[in-house]
């Protein structure tokens, strides 16, 4: 092993498969650092939840390893893991209140009468719900209820956290909300954290790290940065954050690493990155994030070095922002954002645009 | 009103019709017959009249006017129906009266007055006044003495309550004997049932439907043909015996048929579907969700199961023994077949009373204690469950 420290929790080729033909997870290699936070991002049915049972312990991998701080833990009931565990529905039992939710980890773990009553108002009032002590579960609002199952799953100072999309169940407001109260408590408590979401956004403000999977594998992985700024396949370049898939051809293919691509609906060759080994004249994606697309009225002389002539198809409202749609396809359309306070002109169907952007700002995959 | 609740009236009127027409009059009635006490004042009319302002000492017979009403009421009378029920009435109180009453109307044409001496002459029973006074104690249009018997008790002619002879107490014994047969029927399938109903809850959809299947299946067929076919297993020359003798695990028949064992055996069958039911779909509904969590918190497999499944899963627990309960403490015909006459229930006295000896008032008055006695036990029964609370969420 080329680590000089061994990581807390190690997936080492590990499949999962429920009918014996298919790996819902598929030679999963996967390491989690002590006091990280890490999440798995993938589609419904990509893998991630799956993994996630199987380090709780609701699953056993069909093949592989799972070792936690340097041990293997497959055999491991999930009673004896000591993980904290936050679900989807909450699980919150129904016929305990609030405060017998959150001493029942203690119960189990035979602590004191007096230290659970101090720990669970303590606990309690790190969520700010010290005066819902009492209340049935079935009498919180949803918020409410999903800091009772965070504060439970952390009341007995598990090892690790473990979170299956915890604010799935939440209106928007409510979700970015708990997002930050979520990302408070992890530094606070300095624990790690695994945490399963489909959102994109939650997992790109909350992680330290983002595991990226589909169709049971990782696609990538690495920090949020690194996933939304250079993605290594045409998956997580789509998945990640709203891009622009263009069809082109490569035209030539250069030094650097740069490749000119013709753009096949708009008639323009423009430079991007390739980070796969292609040949002139192969078909490809051109992905190029929205805020990354320059614009220049076509009135202005020259204009950038490599940009080309559009008209916008259609503009569309969004509050903080508007969009412009160039390209009679809507399926294959470019899309780009305008802010309102740039100074610039509002634009209007029909108007005449120079369209560019920094080469290294669109990456090309093959289709 | 406005037109769509009247429409939503129009809508329940039916089921309204039929629970009354079917179910509320046809109780009312069978509660008021275990009280209703018509029988001596509809064929004694005068008599009772006459004897209310006599006082019964233990022995004086009342005044001559008494005797002259008695002679009037038997002569004027319809001498049918009406005479007849009231000697059955009188000697439900008194064996011995139904026999003295027919004498008395034998003689009647014969003799002459004064009565009160030529009737004594003839019957000898009517010299004191024990006969006369049994007359005016059931004159009343309602009575309690049937609800009294049914519990084994008896008035006396000074009109205090006692407890009957030994050998006529049999109604204590048989409530008790009812409830304890269906407490142990309810225990019985709570214990077969629960496991089933949990290891179903966590099969896949189209397992769980073959399993339904298995337990459908019986409860679709008539009590009558499983009772029978009980009936036909536990025979002494049953296919269980049979089998029995044939392996060499006993050298003798075993009796089983018409024991309390048959009877256990027979009902927990025919009743077993009835708990299963309702424990399955709320099983179901729960789901392995809150087990799960109480697992990532910490609690061994048997905490996790009595902390959190078992009193998460106790309203289907609840409202399945309640349903085999209250069935089984009405069983008739399942005892009738396959039990012995120490194994009968109080439906059983209730038809006997009902179809035998056309006792209605002993009939309803079985009926209405049962019915009580369900009641108080169901009360109790949830008054000692614990408190789930809000229960499962939909």
């Amino acid at each position: 092993m080329s680590n000089p420290v061994e990581p807390f929790v190690m997936f080492r080729n590990v499949d999962k498969s429920y009918d014996g033909k298919t790996n819902v997870v598929d030679g999963l290699d996967l390491d989690i650092a002590k006091g990280e936070f890490l999440t798995l991002l993938g589609p419904s049915g990509s893998g991630k939840t799956t993994t996630l049972m199987m380090l709780a312990g609701f699953e056993a991998p069909s093949a592989g390893t799972i070792q936690f701080d340097g041990k293997p833990i497959t055999d491991v009931p999930t009673y004896k893991r000591d993980f904290g565990m936050v679900f989807q529905n909450y699980a919150l039992f129904p016929h305990m209140s609030v405060a017998e939710n959150l001493a029942f980890p203690l119960r189990m773990r035979k602590v004191a009468k007096p230290d659970i009553t101090a720990k669970v108002k303590k606990t309690l009032d790190i969520v700010q719900l010290g005066h819902l002590a009492d209340r049935k579960p079935g009498q919180l609002s949803g918020g409410q209820a999903q800091r009772v199952a965070l504060a439970r799953s952390i009341v007995f100072d598990p090892k690790m956290v473990l979170m299956d999309e915890p604010l799935g169940a939440l209106d928007k407001q409510l979700r970015e909300h708990m997002q930050l109260e979520i990302k408070r408590l992890h530094h606070e408590l300095d624990i790690t954290m695994l945490y399963v979401t489909h959102d994109q956004t939650e997992a790109l403000t909350m992680s330290d790290r983002i595991a990226v999977f589909n169709d049971g594998k990782i696609q990538q992985i690495g920090t949020p940065s690194q996933m939304y700024g250079s993605p290594q396949n045409k998956f997580v370049a789509g998945f990640m954050g709203e891009n622009n898939a263009l069809n082109g051809r490569i035209s030539s293919t250069g030094e650097d690493g740069l490749v000119s691509v013709h753009l096949t609906d708009f008639d323009a060759d423009m430079k991007a990155v390739s980070k796969e080994p292609l040949q002139i004249g192969d078909t490809v994606k051109l992905m190029v994030r929205p805020e990354r697309v320059r614009l220049v009225e076509k009135a202005d002389a020259g204009g950038p070095a490599g940009a080309f002539a559009c008209k916008v198809t259609d503009t569309i409202y969004y509050g903080d922002h508007v969009r412009l749609v160039f390209g009679a396809d809507l399926n294959n359309a470019l899309t780009t954002r305008v802010p309102h306070d740039s100074g610039s002109r509002d634009w209007a169907k029909g108007d005449a645009v120079l369209v560019s952007w920094e080469p290294r700002a669109a990456i090309v995959f093959q289709p | 009103m406005n037109g769509k609740s009247k429409m939503s009236w129009l809508l329940v009127a039916p089921l309204l019709i039929l629970v009354c027409v079917g179910f509320i009059i046809p109780i009312g009635y069978t509660l008021i017959k275990a009280i209703k006490n018509p029988e001596i004042t509809a064929a004694l009319p005068r008599t009772t009249s006459a004897l209310e302002n006599w006082e019964w000492d233990g022995k004086s017979p009342p005044p001559e006017a008494v005797y002259e009403a008695l002679i009037a009421d038997i002569e004027q009378g319809d001498r049918g129906r009406n005479y007849g029920s009231m000697t059955r009435r009188l000697n439900f109180e008194q064996s011995g009266s139904r026999s003295i009453m027919m004498k008395a109307r034998r003689i009647a044409d014969k003799i002459e007055a004064p009565y009160a001496v030529s009737l004594p002459e003839a019957v000898p029973e009517f010299g004191d006044g024990d006969i006369w006074q049994l007359i005016k104690q059931n004159s009343n249009p309602y009575t309690a003495r049937y609800l009294l018997r049914a519990m084994d008790l008896t008035v006396t002619l000074d009109g205090s309550i006692e407890r009957v002879a030994s050998d006529q107490a049999i109604f204590v014994d048989l409530f008790k004997r009812t409830f304890v047969i269906s407490i142990w029927v309810t225990v019985l399938c709570v214990f077969l049932g629960y496991p089933t109903a949990f290891w179903m809850s966590t099969l896949s959809d189209r397992a769980a439907g073959y399993v339904m299947l298995l337990v459908l299946i019986p409860f679709w067929t008539s009590i009558l043909v499983r009772t029978t076919a009980w009936f036909i297993l536990l025979q002494r020359e049953g296919p269980i015996n049979a089998a029995l003798l044939g392996t060499g695990l006993v050298d003798e028949p075993l009796r089983m048929i018409f024991t309390r064992f048959a009877v256990y055996i027979a009902m927990v069958h025919v009743l077993l579907p009835f708990f299963i039911l309702p424990i399955y779909s709320v099983m179901k509904r729960l789901g392995m969700e809150y087990v799960k969590a109480a697992a990532s918190l910490g609690a061994p497999p048997w905490r996790q199961f009595v902390t959190v499944y078992l009193p998460l899963s106790m309203p289907g627990v609840a409202a399945g023994a309640v349903i085999v309960f209250m069935l089984s403490v009405g069983f008739y015909i399942t005892p009738a077949l396959v039990g012995g006459l120490q194994d009968q229930m109080v439906s059983y006295y209730i038809a006997f009373y009902a179809n035998q000896t056309i006792n209605l008032g002993m009939a309803s008055s079985l009926a209405v204690l049962l019915l009580l006695f369900t009641a108080a036990t169901i009360a109790i029964a949830k008054k000692l469950l614990p408190e789930t609370g809000s229960g499962i969420r939909a």
